[in-house]
């Protein structure tokens, strides 16, 4: 009983820890993209905004029928952060899980890329910065356009 | 004269196999006497160590369908393994954080995942970490005997063993307070009303 | 001094004027502009209010987000339903350390405080505010609450596994900083403040405030109790008025937390108040300029003006020559050309009066007027110079024949031909002038006193021999002229002119031509003009007499008739003469009066005697203005009738020349009288200018041959001719004859063989008075023989 206990006390610190250590930085490390981004202040808002457009946008809202949308940002600020230097460990899915059986179609994709820049614009982030980011998350596209 | 299988019929007794089990149906009320379907129901023998464990690789099975738990409401016996399909095509992220199984499991679209054992009776909450509005409530209980409502608020309990028992009524959805009363269960089939109330 | 008037009117007006507008203006501007800054505090504190309320929702919402954030964290929920309330401390503070939340609370469904940054430890208790932890899966509550004794805004959202299984607070503490941060963003004073009826006297109690203790206290003084919704306050804090809003931030039975937003208004009125000086200083400012402008305004008014009342004043005193000088072309400019072309105008106007002054438009000589300004001149200048002058007085011959008889344009044409001889012939006279109607003077100045000053009136009678042609037709024109010298004959204008006059009268009389003034002249005029006075005292004072001559006839030497002549006894002249002032009286138009007296005294006299049984015809002579009174008849016929005489007793006399003077008027009168039966009688017959065919057409009786033929007509073949065809025109128009001024026995022969009717004379009897000639009647017994051969019997 105790052992249980200590083991899944332990086994929650880590998974604590673990997200913990996912958890965006409150300050971004020094010329990282993810610096130059804004930080997790600016990712923040420009990630809400965007989340909060399309799932409210008819043309791109039905992949997020239902779901939790503080999730999907929480997880696309990590993914972010992790993959511009913001020193987050994603803990999400990979792209062609998250999306598998959602259908993504391309219109779909390019809105979000849309929304996307625009509250990145929106946020004041550099262009450079913005198309840097853009940059990175293109590839995602054939996981993420499945018809 | 006592047969053969007369004394079968006792030492089964006696091992605690039942003789005559009948049907108990149990109706499920709410205070104002609509049925409660979806409601589950068990007993659980006031004497210790009668009830037969669960078989081992014993299987349930909730399913995702259309960003839902389908059925929403389960009763398994202690020691089932629960397979989550995921008849959706996108993936859920199912997690509970009741005492009686605290876990996550990622469901992807296409692959199908481990079925999760729940070898601790008590009430799990399910929870997907994607879709807040999914929840399930999956009882697990200690004993072979319990059952579930239909749209008639009727739950049957097959082939119960006469006996006293402690029966365990509750309707998670409608958020009434989970009832336990003494039942005397005899060979026939019976019938008993529940009524519950609301509770927190 | 009038101008100066002016010029201190203008500025004075101007500067009330403008100082009028000023301060109207700056109080206008003044009320208008604190109006402004009323509304501009008032939407101050408005704007502030909604700052205000926009800073909280921000809080609210990025506290919203925060604990949405973490009521979605998997950990975190794994943690809370794992009873993991370390972890759960954990990542409540580190999350609220993330934010700046001041608190961080994680209540369970009961409402217990699971675990709270801000009070860690103690005991169990349950949450305070458990209305906030109402809100249904999706929603999040926010307030401002109190905490701890501290105020804070609070929000709460449920955490959900996937169940509600409780509930995340967190909250901002309503500090200073907080209350400063805000005053940055509104510029509003802000303080925020609990109200806890607990303690009604003193309820209010400062949560967080961006002002200094002290102000803060009278702040919470001046805050009213029990107030629901947003009520505008001022409250004076340090002597200052602050214009406050005070609005209730949620409202909770146990405790009441308003936000104070406030502003001194001194503060607010700043600017307004700096406005309003700047105004009155430039209102000032304005004023002093206004006053120099208007300065310099009037005076460039004014001193043109001044120019042109000097020049009008110059015109007025006659000094038309000089131009009036100003060169604008502006109004003054326009006023100063007016001036000087009235000027000119003036000037012009000035010698036509100049010239009809002193100028006869007829002939365009002197007149009257200038020559007596000119002769007076001249006496000063003559007896300052010590020389001498002649004045010459001229009156046209015949002249008023002329006019009457061939009209006035020829009269006109005679006047200036005789101008022009006239100046012809006296070039070297000082002034020539036509003193009126047909009379002109000319004055003559001499260097010397020795001239002959009668050469020049002989030259103009010279001048004037020769006729005046008249379309040809010639004219013959003389003239008198009167003589009068300076210094011998006068010393002022007025005594040589009337000299000059009397002169001048004297040679029309004596028919000389020319004469010069001597002192007896004036006697007898003077003594006719003093005699005409008399005359009039004489009427009243009956001095006036008629001695009556009788007529005698030659046929029958019968006196039947007699002729009244009036006679003046003057008290101390004597017995004047009728011809001394018979003349005068018709010349002055007194005649009338003298005939009416005479007629009257005629007829009385007549009915006297015959009342006394003497029966005889009187004759009166009446004058030429006699005839034109339209009354005589009336007159007479009153007489007669007053007196009763019988009209054929009475007999008017009028002179051959007398008929002549208005023919028509005077048939018209004869013939009234002799519808009365008053007889007619023409006298002095043969001396006027009648004409037969007239003389036919008279209604008289009787024609008397004029005196002058019967004197001599004994010694005067000729005459006695003249005599004898008037006796026989006589009668063959069938009227009696009478002779008058028989002065002797051979003319009385003579008149008697030619058959004439009547004789009257001297040589019968001189006019005698009333008594004398009724005692004369009486000696003769009524008759008068004419004797034959010898015996002649006069009588006196």
């Amino acid at each position: 009983m105790i052992v249980r206990r200590a083991l899944s006390s332990a086994l929650l610190a880590l998974v604590a820890s673990v997200s913990f250590a996912a958890a965006p930085p409150d300050v971004a490390p020094a010329g990282s993209l993810y610096a130059r981004l804004g930080g997790t202040p600016k990712v923040t808002a420009f990630v809400n905004r965007t989340i909060d457009t399309v799932a409210t946008d008819p043309r791109t809202n039905q992949s997020f029928d239902k779901v939790s949308l503080q999730h999907v940002k929480d997880m696309l600020v990590e993914q972010i952060c992790s993959l511009t230097g913001g020193g987050c460990t994603y803990t999400g899915d990979t792209m062609r899980d998250v999306h598998a059986g959602h259908h993504i179609s391309n219109a779909e994709f390019f809105g979000l890329v849309e929304v996307l820049r625009d509250s990145m614009r929106a946020q004041d982030v550099p262009l450079s910065a913005r198309n840097e980011l853009l940059e990175i998350l293109a590839p995602m596209k054939r996981d993420v356009v499945k018809l | 004269m006592r047969t053969t299988g007369g004394h079968v019929a006792t030492l089964l007794t006696m091992l605690g196999a039942t003789a005559a089990a009948g049907d108990f149906t149990v109706e499920l009320r709410d205070a104002a006497g609509k049925p409660l379907a979806n409601a589950v129901v068990y007993v659980t023998a006031k004497t210790a160590a009668s009830a037969p464990a669960a078989p081992p690789h014993a299987r349930a099975s909730i399913d995702q369908i259309d960003k839902e738990f389908v059925p929403r409401v389960s009763i398994v016996q202690a020691g089932t393994e629960i397979q989550f399909p995921n008849s959706d095509n996108i993936r859920h992220s199912i997690y509970s954080f009741s005492p009686a199984k605290t876990f996550t499991t990622k469901l992807y679209s296409g692959r199908e995942a481990a079925p999760v054992l729940f070898d601790r009776s008590g009430l799990v909450v399910l929870g997907c970490n994607i879709h807040d509005q999914m929840v399930a409530w999956l009882y697990v209980v200690d004993t072979p005997w319990f059952a579930k409502s239909g749209a008639d608020g009727t739950a049957t309990i097959r082939a119960l063993p006469p006996g006293d028992y402690r029966l365990t009524a509750d309707s998670p959805e409608d958020q009434l307070a989970a009832t336990e009363s003494d039942v005397k269960i005899d060979a026939a089939p019976s019938r008993q009303l529940v009524t519950l109330k609301a509770g927190a | 001094m009038r101008i100066e008037r002016l010029q201190t009117r203008i500025i004075v007006f101007f500067v009330v004027l403008l100082a009028l507008v000023q301060v109207a203006a700056f109080w206008f501007v003044n009320a208008a502009n604190s109006k402004n800054a009323h509304a501009k505090i008032e939407e101050e504190l408005n704007v502030g209010q909604r700052v205000f309320a926009r800073l909280l929702d921000q809080n609210a919402d990025k506290l919203k987000l925060s604990a949405r954030v973490l009521a979605a964290d998997f950990a975190f929920r794994e943690a809370i339903a794992t009873h993991d309330t370390g972890t759960i401390a954990s990542v409540l503070s580190n999350h609220g350390a993330r934010i700046g939340a001041d608190a961080m609370v994680f209540v369970d469904l009961q409402g217990n405080v699971v675990s709270d940054t801000l009070r860690p430890g103690g005991t169990s208790r349950k949450f305070e505010y458990p209305a906030l932890l109402k809100a249904n899966k999706n929603d999040a509550t926010a307030s401002m609450e109190v905490l701890d004794g501290r105020g804070f805004q609070l929000v709460a959202v449920p955490v959900l596994a996937p169940l509600p299984i409780g509930w995340v607070v967190m909250g901002f503490a309503v500090d200073d900083s907080l209350a400063r941060d805000l005053r940055t963003l509104t510029e509003l004073e802000v303080s925020f403040a609990m109200e806890a009826p607990q303690r009604p006297a003193f309820p209010w109690h400062m949560l967080a405030s961006t002002l200094a203790l002290p102000e803060q206290k009278a702040l919470l003084a001046g805050l009213p109790a029990g107030a629901d919704d947003t009520q505008r306050l001022v409250i004076n804090l340090s002597g200052v008025d602050h214009q406050a809003l005070m609005i209730p931030l949620d409202d909770n039975s146990n405790a009441r937390i308003v936000a104070v937003l406030h502003r001194s208004l001194d503060s607010a009125l700043a600017a307004f108040e700096r406005l309003r000086n700047t105004l009155f200083v430039l209102a000032v400012l304005s004023i002093a300029l206004s006053i120099v402008g208007s300065v310099a305004v009037a005076r460039n008014i004014t001193r043109p003006l001044e120019t042109l009342a000097s020049a009008a004043s110059r015109i007025e005193q006659g000094d038309y020559v000089e131009p009036v000088r100003i060169e604008r072309s502006d109004e003054i400019g326009v006023l100063a050309s007016s001036l000087n072309h009235m000027r000119g105008g003036i000037a012009d106007r000035e010698k036509r009066i100049l010239k009809l002054a002193y100028e006869d438009p007829l002939t365009d000589l002197a007149n009257r007027s200038r020559f007596a300004n000119s002769l007076e001149q001249a006496i000063e200048e003559a007896r300052a110079g010590g020389f001498s002058l002649t004045v010459l007085v001229m009156d046209l011959d015949r002249f008023k024949y002329v006019n009457d008889s061939l009209g006035h344009g020829v009269g006109d044409h005679v006047l200036r031909e005789v101008s022009a001889r006239l100046l012809a012939t006296v070039q070297s006279a000082a002034c020539v002038a036509r003193l009126g109607g047909d009379e002109f003077a000319i004055l003559v100045r001499h260097a010397t006193g020795g001239e002959d000053i009668t050469a020049n009136a002989r030259r103009i009678i010279d001048a004037l021999e020769a006729p005046i042609l008249f379309e040809g037709q010639p004219l013959d024109v003389g003239a008198s002229i009167g003589i009068a010298k300076f210094p011998e004959h006068g010393g002022d204008a007025q005594t040589l002119v009337r000299c000059a006059d009397i002169a001048m009268y004297a040679a029309k009389r004596n028919k000389t031509g020319y004469a010069v003034y001597e002192a007896h002249y004036d006697t007898s005029q003077q003594e006719h003009l003093s005699l005409l006075s008399e005359l009039r005292r004489a009427v009243e004072r009956n001095e006036l007499r008629l001695y009556y001559q009788p007529k005698v006839s030659l046929h029958s030497s019968n006196v039947s008739a007699v002729e009244a002549l009036i006679r003046w006894e003057h008290p101390t002249r004597g017995l004047v003469s009728p011809a001394l002032f018979i003349p005068f009286a018709e010349q002055t138009g007194y005649i009338k009066l003298l005939t009416r007296w005479v007629l009257r005294e005629a007829v009385r006299q007549c009915g006297e005697w015959l009342r006394e049984g003497m029966r005889l015809t009187v004759s009166v002579n009446i004058s030429a203005r006699d005839l034109m009174n339209r009354d005589l008849p009336d007159q007479v016929a009153a007489l007669l009738h007053e007196h009763g005489v019988t009209p054929s007793l009475l007999c008017i006399e009028i002179t051959e020349s007398g008929f002549m003077e208005d023919p028509a008027n005077a048939q018209k009168v004869l013939d009234r009288l002799a519808e009365l039966g008053v007889k007619l009688s023409i006298d002095d017959y043969g001396t006027g200018y009648s004409s037969l065919s007239y003389v036919m057409r008279l209604p008289v009786q009787e024609l008397k041959i004029d005196r002058s033929f019967i004197s001599h007509m004994a010694t005067d073949p000729e005459l006695s001719t003249i005599v004898r065809s008037t006796i026989d025109l006589g009668h063959n128009l069938g009227l009696k004859v009478v002779a008058e001024g028989v002065e002797d026995l051979a003319a009385l022969k003579m008149l008697r063989s030619l058959g004439c009717d009547d004789a009257q004379g001297f040589f019968m009897s001189k006019p005698l008075a009333p008594r004398a000639l009724i005692a004369w009647m009486r000696a003769n017994d009524n008759t008068f023989d004419c004797p034959n051969t010898a015996t002649v019997q006069k009588l006196r």
